[in-house]
C-alpha cells in the first residue's frame, strides 16, 4: 500500500491567543497542519493542548490570531472538523453503534437508507467492529467505544480528524493496539489527523510533526519532525523520544509548577 | 448466583409477602368492626366494602367513572406534560427562558393547583374543563423542573459531539436532549403522575360530578 502524500498547508494558525473565564490558556501558538499529515500536539496535563484543539473544532474562538482552514477563518462547529473525543459516552447511548453513525450520516450529510447503512458498516469495518454493529455503547468495551467513535467521525468525511487524547482512558495493551490500528486507517483513508496526547511515545509513533506546548500561558514551543521515526526499535525513535522529554520535562520546571501552586 | 439469604420472610416470592401484609391489614380492620360493635354507619366492614364495590364493579358504575377519571386526568397530564417540556427547552436555548421558568416554578409550583379550583369554575364552568385545567396546572411544574435538570446535566461531551453533528433547535431537542434527559424526564412525569391523580381526586370530590 502507498503512503498518503503530505502535501500543503491545510490548517493555519496564527499568533492564536485564546482566552476564557479570565483565563489565558492559549498565549501565542502559531502551527501549519499539512494536508494528509498526522499531526500531534503534545504538553503537560491542562497545558492548554485540548483548547487549541476546541479552538480548530470550532467550539472557542481564539481572542488574539486567526485559525485558517484553507485559507477561511474557522466558524461554528461543523462535521468537516468532526471530533473524536476522550470519553466514553461520545457514542450516543440509546443508539446501537451502527446506528449512530447511520443517523450522523443522515443528520450531516443527508445520506438515509440503505446507502447511510452500507456506509456506516464499510466504517465500522474499517475501524474493526462491524460485527459489534448491533450492539448498543454499553455493551462494548472502552476499545471498542473509541472505535465506533472513530468510525462515526470518519464517515462524514472531514476535511480534517480531531482527537482529543482519544485513547487516554484505555488500558496498555489496547492503547498499543489503537495506535496501530489508527495507522492502518490513516494509510487507507489519507485523511489529516490533528490529535492531542501527553504520551511522548504516543507523538513520537503516531506523529508526523510533533507540535511541544509550555505550561500555561501555553506557546508551542518547538515543532519536532517525527515523520522519520515509525518504527520503535530504531535509535532515531529514541532520539526523538529524548527530544521531546527533555522540552517538556525541563530541570527547573518543578521549580516553576512549585511556584504557580503558590500563586 | 445469588446469596442465600437468611431472613425466612424474604425467601418468600414478593407478592405473596405484599399480599400476606395486605390480608392481615383487613384482618385487623375486620376485627375491629366485628368486635367494637362500632355503628355500620361509621365504619364500613371490609366485607361490605368488597360487596359494594363487587355490586357497582359488575353493574359497570366503577369502570366508566374511572375510565371518565382517566380521561380527565390523562388529558390534563398530557398539556401539562408538553408546556413542561416547552418551558424546560426554552430554558436551554435563552437565558431569559431560564429566568423564567425560576421565577414560574418559585411563584407556581409550592401552590396547590386544587387551590385555584374556584378560579377555574368561573372561567370554565363547571365542567371537565375546569379539572382538566388544574391537572394541567398539577403536572407542568414537576415535568418542567425535572426536564429542565436532566438538560442541564447532559455531559459536555455528549452536547458537542451534537454541535460537532451540526444538530440545533427543535432537532437537537428531540434527537438528542430528550432521549439523553430520559431518566429525569421519567422521575417527572412519575411526579406529575401522581400530582395528578391528587388534584383529580380532590377536584371530584368539591365538584360531585362523574367521577
Amino acid at each position: 500500500m502507498t503512503e498518503p502524500v503530505i502535501g500543503e498547508p491545510l490548517v493555519v494558525g496564527a499568533g492564536v491567543a485564546i482566552e476564557y473565564d479570565g483565563f489565558r490558556a492559549v498565549d501565542s501558538a502559531d502551527f501549519v497542519v499539512r494536508r494528509g499529515e498526522k499531526f500531534v500536539l503534545i504538553g503537560p496535563s491542562g497545558c492548554g493542548k485540548t483548547t487549541l484543539l476546541k479552538a480548530i473544532a470550532g467550539f472557542l474562538t481564539p481572542t488574539h490570531g486567526s485559525i485558517r482552514l484553507d485559507g477561511v477563518p474557522i466558524g461554528e462547529p461543523g462535521p468537516d472538523r468532526t471530533v473524536v473525543f476522550q470519553d466514553f459516552d461520545q457514542l450516543f447511548a440509546w443508539r446501537t453503534v451502527l446506528d449512530n453513525v447511520v443517523y450522523a450520516l443522515g443528520v450531516a450529510k443527508e445520506m438515509r437508507g440503505e446507502a447511510a447503512r452500507e456506509r456506516a458498516r464499510a466504517m465500522l469495518r474499517l475501524v474493526g467492529i462491524e460485527a459489534a454493529g448491533d450492539k448498543y455503547p454499553h455493551q462494548l468495551s472502552g476499545g471498542m467505544k473509541q472505535r465506533g467513535a472513530i468510525a462515526r467521525a470518519l464517515a462524514l468525511e472531514p476535511r480534517i480528524l480531531l482527537m482529543d487524547e482519544p485513547f487516554g482512558a484505555l488500558d496498555a495493551i489496547t492503547r498499543s493496539q489503537l495506535q496501530l490500528d489508527l495507522n492502518a486507517i490513516w494509510r487507507e483513508t489519507g485523511v489529516t489527523i490533528v490529535l492531542v496526547t501527553h504520551s511522548i511515545q504516543e507523538a513520537v509513533f503516531l506523529g508526523h510533526h510533533v507540535a511541544v506546548m509550555s505550561t500555561t500561558p501555553a506557546r508551542i514551543v518547538e515543532t519536532v519532525d517525527t515523520s522519520a521515526a515509525q518504527d520503535m526499535d530504531t535509535p532515531e525513535f529514541l532520539r526523538l523520544s529524548h527530544h521531546l522529554r527533555s522540552l517538556l520535562i525541563t530541570p527547573d520546571s518543578a521549580h516553576r509548577s512549585v511556584q504557580t501552586a503558590v500563586e | 448466583m445469588r446469596a442465600r439469604v437468611r431472613d425466612p420472610w424474604l425467601r418468600l416470592p414478593a407478592p405473596l409477602r405484599y399480599a400476606i401484609v395486605i390480608a392481615a391489614l383487613l384482618a385487623i380492620w375486620q376485627a375491629y368492626v366485628s368486635f367494637s360493635h362500632v355503628s355500620a354507619l361509621l365504619v364500613g366492614s371490609p366485607l361490605d366494602v368488597a360487596n359494594q364495590l363487587w355490586t357497582d364493579v359488575a353493574n359497570g358504575k366503577i369502570p366508566a367513572a374511572t375510565l371518565h377519571t382517566l380521561q380527565t386526568l390523562l388529558t390534563g397530564l398530557l398539556i401539562g406534560a408538553l408546556i413542561g417540556f416547552a418551558l424546560a427547552s426554552l430554558a436551554v436555548f435563552s437565558s431569559v427562558g431560564r429566568d423564567l421558568l425560576a421565577v414560574l416554578t418559585a411563584v407556581l409550583n409550592p401552590l396547590p393547583a386544587i387551590a385555584i379550583l374556584p378560579l377555574a369554575i368561573i372561567w370554565f364552568g363547571l365542567s371537565d374543563r375546569s379539572i382538566i385545567f388544574i391537572v394541567t396546572l398539577a403536572t407542568i411544574w414537576p415535568v418542567a423542573i425535572n426536564t429542565d435538570t436532566g438538560f442541564r446535566t447532559i455531559s459536555a461531551t455528549t452536547q458537542m459531539v451534537a454541535r460537532n453533528l451540526g444538530l440545533r433547535g427543535p432537532r437537537l431537542v428531540v434527537d438528542v436532549l430528550l432521549p439523553a434527559a430520559m431518566p429525569y424526564i421519567l422521575t417527572g412525569l412519575k411526579t406529575a403522575w401522581a400530582f395528578g391523580w391528587r388534584t383529580v381526586v380532590a377536584a371530584e370530590l368539591v365538584f360531585g360530578v362523574a367521577g
